[in-house]
């Protein structure tokens, strides 16, 4: 088994409505000096494959075919150890 | 009207989906025999038209249409459209196509951010000649629809006036910030049809407006004549 964190964050220069969004929450509530400057998305991913390079051969095509909007985003694939669960334990 | 004269059409299911019954009552008052089809199997032999519902494909996660966009029925499309067949997408459906590489550019969050609902006016263009989809229609005609969306702002990298050669509809007052106030994109065929605004919920005057049927007749009206030739 090989983990990946996989983030995809907006291009730059392509409009981001969701952090104009917070932005405003944060100015609303107080935190005017603070502003979001991009909203992506956040995925642990598992590939069921030992060989960490074709493991990270095939997510780098999952992304691609499935998972980012090529004209809209970008995206990082990150390694992770394998823990054996699920990623999605809570966080503080 | 006889089954004979009824093409057949199709209208995928995706998980999330909630506009496939409009579009199948649409597609049947419009003169085709219309039938379901669960986009998680392969795409059904012998229906020339093919329609992607509007809706919340796998809840939106992620990003709209994306997850959709490799379901086994929308990986058999590119085959059906180069057989000469008809493809139809609303709302997410239109999104899918996108995320699927069937239509070109991108649809995002719309500009300023919100879901907007409400009945909008858009116009027939010059690009919309030669589409089968608008073979009863002309340019300079303008269709009273209704939107229900918040991620239908369509962009293309290469820029408005890209956007405005091709986009068949455009909006008389631009709901989204779509570049080029696009309501809707086809391929280079013609035969692939993407819009965000509902066809299929403008079928009945009663209910506000039937310009929606013009879309769909025109696809009818070539799809009967193709077979009678």
């Amino acid at each position: 088994m090989t983990r990946f964190e996989v983030i995809v964050r907006p291009r730059p220069g392509v409009a981001d409505p969701p952090a104009a969004a917070i932005s405003t929450a944060l100015r609303d509530s107080g935190y005017g000096e603070c502003s979001a400057l991009a909203v992506g998305r956040y995925l642990v991913l598992r590939v069921a494959e030992s060989d960490v390079q074709r493991a990270t051969d095939r997510a780098h095509v999952l992304c691609r075919d499935l998972l980012v909007s090529p004209h809209l985003e970008t995206y990082e694939l990150r390694p992770l150890p394998d823990t054996g669960d699920s990623g999605a334990e809570a966080r503080r | 009207m006889s089954p004979a004269s009824q093409p057949r059409a199709t209208v995928l299911v995706f998980p999330g989906s909630n506009g496939e019954h409009d579009l199948l009552g649409a597609l049947g008052r419009c003169g085709f025999a219309a039938s379901l089809h669960p986009a998680s199997q392969p795409l059904p032999t012998g229906s020339p038209l093919v329609a992607l519902p509007g809706g919340f494909s796998y809840g939106d996660a992620w990003r709209a249409g994306l997850l959709a966009s490799r379901a086994p029925a929308v990986q058999d499309l590119a085959r059906h459209v180069a057989g000469g067949g008809l493809l139809l997408g609303v709302c997410n459906g239109f999104q899918i196509l996108v995320a699927a590489g069937l239509l070109p550019g991108a649809l995002t969050f719309n500009q300023p951010a919100g879901f907007q609902h409400r009945w909008v006016e858009v116009e027939v263009s010059a690009a919309a000649g030669g589409s089968p989809w608008f073979a009863a229609l002309s340019p300079g005609e303008r269709l009273r629809l209704p939107i229900a969306h918040a991620q239908g702002c369509y962009l293309h990298p290469d820029g408005e006036a890209w956007v405005q050669q091709r986009a068949p509809l455009l909006y008389r007052q631009n709901p989204n910030g779509s570049q080029g106030a696009a309501a809707a994109m086809l391929d280079g065929s013609g035969r692939v049809l993407g819009l965000m605004p509902h066809p299929e919920r403008a079928c009945d005057a009663l209910l506000g407006s039937d310009d929606g049927c013009r879309l769909f007749l025109g696809a009818w009206r070539h799809l009967t004549q193709r077979s009678a030739a």
